[in-house]
Protein backbone atom coordinates (compact mmCIF):
# COMPACT_ATOMS: atom_id res chain seq x y z
CA UNK A 1 0.00 0.00 0.00
CA UNK A 2 1.18 3.66 -0.65
CA UNK A 3 0.12 5.81 2.11
CA UNK A 4 2.19 8.55 1.78
CA UNK A 5 -0.18 11.46 0.00
CA UNK A 6 -2.89 10.05 2.61
CA UNK A 7 -3.65 12.00 5.70
CA UNK A 8 -4.38 9.74 8.76
CA UNK A 9 -7.36 11.19 10.97
CA UNK A 10 -6.48 13.26 13.85
CA UNK A 11 -6.67 11.67 17.67
CA UNK A 12 -9.71 11.94 19.28
CA UNK A 13 -9.39 13.76 22.66
CA UNK A 14 -10.39 11.65 25.60
CA UNK A 15 -12.23 14.24 26.79
CA UNK A 16 -15.00 12.88 23.85
CA UNK A 17 -14.82 9.35 24.94
CA UNK A 18 -18.35 7.73 24.97
CA UNK A 19 -19.71 10.93 23.08
CA UNK A 20 -21.11 11.28 19.29
CA UNK A 21 -19.00 14.05 18.04
CA UNK A 22 -19.74 15.93 14.95
CA UNK A 23 -15.91 16.90 13.03
CA UNK A 24 -16.34 19.76 10.57
CA UNK A 25 -16.28 18.22 7.10
CA UNK A 26 -12.38 17.83 6.61
CA UNK A 27 -12.38 15.96 9.63
CA UNK A 28 -9.55 18.50 10.70
CA UNK A 29 -11.49 19.71 14.30
CA UNK A 30 -14.06 18.59 16.49
CA UNK A 31 -17.38 21.10 15.98
CA UNK A 32 -20.02 19.89 18.20
CA UNK A 33 -20.29 16.81 20.19
CA UNK A 34 -23.67 15.25 22.21
CA UNK A 35 -24.53 12.46 24.82
CA UNK A 36 -26.67 11.42 21.51
CA UNK A 37 -26.66 11.53 17.96
CA UNK A 38 -29.21 13.97 17.95
CA UNK A 39 -27.46 16.40 20.25
CA UNK A 40 -24.22 16.12 18.42
CA UNK A 41 -26.07 16.50 15.30
CA UNK A 42 -28.25 20.01 15.87
CA UNK A 43 -25.28 21.03 17.78
CA UNK A 44 -23.26 20.79 14.59
CA UNK A 45 -25.99 22.90 12.33
CA UNK A 46 -25.68 25.30 15.53
CA UNK A 47 -22.27 25.72 15.15
CA UNK A 48 -23.27 26.01 10.75
CA UNK A 49 -21.39 22.71 9.72
CA UNK A 50 -24.29 21.37 7.17
CA UNK A 51 -22.54 18.03 6.46
CA UNK A 52 -20.13 16.59 9.37
CA UNK A 53 -18.74 13.60 9.91
CA UNK A 54 -20.46 12.53 12.71
CA UNK A 55 -18.68 9.88 14.66
CA UNK A 56 -19.32 7.82 18.51
CA UNK A 57 -15.92 7.83 20.83
CA UNK A 58 -15.37 4.73 22.37
CA UNK A 59 -15.68 4.83 25.88
CA UNK A 60 -11.86 5.82 27.06
CA UNK A 61 -9.99 2.63 28.04
CA UNK A 62 -12.10 0.24 26.70
CA UNK A 63 -10.87 -2.05 24.20
CA UNK A 64 -13.60 -3.14 21.62
CA UNK A 65 -13.85 -6.65 20.22
CA UNK A 66 -16.06 -7.88 17.73
CA UNK A 67 -19.45 -8.41 17.60
CA UNK A 68 -21.25 -11.85 16.67
CA UNK A 69 -24.41 -13.42 15.59
CA UNK A 70 -25.50 -16.65 17.57
CA UNK B 1 -9.43 2.78 -1.91
CA UNK B 2 -6.96 2.94 1.25
CA UNK B 3 -8.34 4.50 4.71
CA UNK B 4 -5.72 5.18 7.25
CA UNK B 5 -6.78 4.05 11.23
CA UNK B 6 -7.55 6.35 13.43
CA UNK B 7 -5.30 6.72 16.42
CA UNK B 8 -6.70 6.90 20.02
CA UNK B 9 -5.13 7.26 23.25
CA UNK B 10 -5.89 4.86 26.10
CA UNK B 11 -4.19 3.33 28.87
CA UNK B 12 -0.91 2.24 28.35
CA UNK B 13 -0.99 -1.82 28.40
CA UNK B 14 1.62 -4.04 26.62
CA UNK B 15 -0.46 -4.50 23.72
CA UNK B 16 -1.01 -0.43 23.03
CA UNK B 17 1.38 0.93 24.32
CA UNK B 18 -0.75 3.93 24.99
CA UNK B 19 -2.21 4.32 21.31
CA UNK B 20 -4.85 2.35 19.81
CA UNK B 21 -5.06 2.62 16.13
CA UNK B 22 -8.80 1.96 14.65
CA UNK B 23 -9.76 1.13 11.21
CA UNK B 24 -12.82 3.48 10.47
CA UNK B 25 -14.28 4.56 7.76
CA UNK B 26 -16.58 7.71 6.91
CA UNK B 27 -19.50 6.36 5.25
CA UNK B 28 -22.60 7.90 3.82
CA UNK B 29 -26.01 6.87 4.78
CA UNK B 30 -28.91 7.65 2.89
CA UNK B 31 -32.37 7.55 3.33
CA UNK B 32 -35.74 9.26 2.48
CA UNK B 33 -35.17 11.94 5.10
CA UNK B 34 -31.90 12.54 4.18
CA UNK B 35 -28.21 11.30 5.07
CA UNK B 36 -25.38 11.43 7.24
CA UNK B 37 -21.60 10.96 6.86
CA UNK B 38 -20.43 8.77 9.26
CA UNK B 39 -16.89 7.20 10.52
CA UNK B 40 -17.49 3.33 11.10
CA UNK B 41 -15.40 0.60 12.24
CA UNK B 42 -14.68 -2.16 9.78
CA UNK B 43 -14.61 -5.55 11.67
CA UNK B 44 -13.74 -8.73 10.51
CA UNK B 45 -15.36 -10.25 13.69
CA UNK B 46 -18.61 -8.91 13.52
CA UNK B 47 -20.89 -11.07 11.46
CA UNK B 48 -23.52 -8.11 10.77
CA UNK B 49 -23.50 -4.33 9.96
CA UNK B 50 -24.90 -2.73 12.58
CA UNK B 51 -26.01 0.89 13.00
CA UNK B 52 -27.79 2.52 16.00
CA UNK B 53 -31.39 2.76 15.60
CA UNK B 54 -31.19 6.72 16.16
CA UNK B 55 -29.55 7.16 12.99
CA UNK B 56 -31.94 5.14 10.69
CA UNK B 57 -34.89 7.32 11.89
CA UNK B 58 -32.82 10.57 11.53
CA UNK B 59 -32.51 9.30 7.65
CA UNK B 60 -35.92 8.09 7.76
CA UNK B 61 -34.25 4.04 6.88
CA UNK B 62 -36.66 1.86 5.93
CA UNK B 63 -37.42 -0.23 9.42
CA UNK B 64 -39.08 -3.33 10.04
CA UNK B 65 -39.16 -4.35 13.98
CA UNK B 66 -40.96 -7.46 12.98
CA UNK B 67 -37.90 -9.47 12.00
CA UNK B 68 -35.24 -9.13 14.86
CA UNK B 69 -32.08 -11.31 15.90
CA UNK B 70 -30.04 -11.08 18.95
CA UNK B 71 -26.43 -10.01 19.07
CA UNK B 72 -23.58 -11.13 21.21
CA UNK B 73 -19.93 -10.09 21.50
CA UNK B 74 -17.58 -11.35 23.92
CA UNK B 75 -18.45 -11.97 27.65
CA UNK B 76 -21.77 -12.80 26.04
CA UNK B 77 -23.52 -9.25 26.46
CA UNK B 78 -26.75 -9.80 23.98
CA UNK B 79 -29.01 -7.31 22.69
CA UNK B 80 -31.28 -7.16 20.02
CA UNK B 81 -31.41 -6.01 16.46
CA UNK B 82 -33.77 -5.12 14.03
CA UNK B 83 -33.76 -4.97 10.64
CA UNK B 84 -33.20 -1.84 8.52
CA UNK B 85 -32.55 -1.13 4.96
CA UNK B 86 -30.01 1.39 3.97
CA UNK B 87 -28.60 3.31 1.39
CA UNK B 88 -24.72 3.22 1.54
CA UNK B 89 -22.04 5.85 -0.48
CA UNK B 90 -18.54 4.96 -0.07
CA UNK B 91 -16.30 8.26 -2.06
CA UNK B 92 -12.73 8.51 -2.32
CA UNK B 93 -11.29 11.40 -3.98
CA UNK B 94 -11.16 8.96 -7.29
CA UNK B 95 -14.04 6.71 -6.83
CA UNK B 96 -17.49 6.45 -5.56
CA UNK B 97 -19.79 3.23 -4.66
CA UNK B 98 -22.94 2.83 -4.07
CA UNK B 99 -24.94 -0.15 -2.18
CA UNK B 100 -28.62 -0.81 -0.61
CA UNK B 101 -28.00 -3.53 2.62
CA UNK B 102 -29.75 -4.92 5.40
CA UNK B 103 -28.04 -3.80 8.73
CA UNK B 104 -29.37 -4.47 12.28
CA UNK B 105 -30.31 -1.77 13.96
CA UNK B 106 -29.96 -1.60 17.61
CA UNK B 107 -31.52 0.77 20.02
CA UNK B 108 -29.04 1.13 23.32
CA UNK B 109 -30.21 1.86 26.62
CA UNK B 110 -27.19 3.87 27.37
CA UNK B 111 -26.42 6.14 24.45
CA UNK B 112 -22.44 5.66 25.93
CA UNK B 113 -22.79 1.84 24.28
CA UNK B 114 -23.57 2.97 20.70
CA UNK B 115 -21.54 1.88 18.16
CA UNK B 116 -21.50 1.98 13.96
CA UNK B 117 -19.74 -1.29 13.15
CA UNK B 118 -19.31 -2.37 9.06
CA UNK B 119 -19.45 -6.23 9.47
CA UNK B 120 -19.81 -8.68 7.34
CA UNK B 121 -23.01 -9.12 5.68
CA UNK B 122 -24.11 -5.54 4.24
CA UNK B 123 -20.56 -4.67 4.24
CA UNK B 124 -17.39 -7.30 3.85
CA UNK B 125 -19.20 -9.61 2.32
CA UNK B 126 -18.83 -7.32 -0.92
CA UNK B 127 -15.16 -5.97 -0.87
CA UNK B 128 -11.88 -7.61 -0.20
CA UNK B 129 -10.52 -5.92 2.66
CA UNK B 130 -6.64 -5.73 3.43
CA UNK B 131 -5.75 -4.94 6.56
CA UNK B 132 -2.04 -3.84 7.30
CA UNK B 133 -1.73 -3.68 11.12
CA UNK B 134 2.01 -2.03 10.27
CA UNK B 135 0.81 1.09 8.66
CA UNK B 136 -2.52 1.00 9.97
CA UNK B 137 -4.20 1.24 7.07
CA UNK B 138 -6.84 -0.92 5.35
CA UNK B 139 -7.43 -0.94 1.60
CA UNK B 140 -10.92 -1.89 -0.05
CA UNK B 141 -11.31 -3.41 -3.51
CA UNK B 142 -15.27 -4.36 -4.85
CA UNK B 143 -15.57 -7.89 -4.44
CA UNK B 144 -17.09 -9.95 -7.63
CA UNK B 145 -19.92 -10.09 -5.31
CA UNK B 146 -20.32 -6.37 -5.16
CA UNK B 147 -23.99 -5.46 -5.55
CA UNK B 148 -24.13 -1.95 -6.01
CA UNK B 149 -22.57 0.64 -8.43
CA UNK B 150 -19.71 2.37 -9.10
CA UNK B 151 -18.62 5.74 -10.78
Amino acid sequence: MNISKLRRPPMVPIEYAGKWVAWDHDETRVVASGKTFAEAVEAAERAGEKDPVMQKVPKANVHIVGGLRP
Amino acid sequence: MIFLYRPYPTASTTATGGVLYRPEIPIRVHGPLGSKLLRALVDSGSDDTILPLPIAQNIGAKIDASHRWRVEGFGGNALDAIVGEIDFELVTPAERFWWTAKVGLIEFTNSEDEFAILGHAGFLDFFIATFDGGIHAVELLPAPAFPGMRS
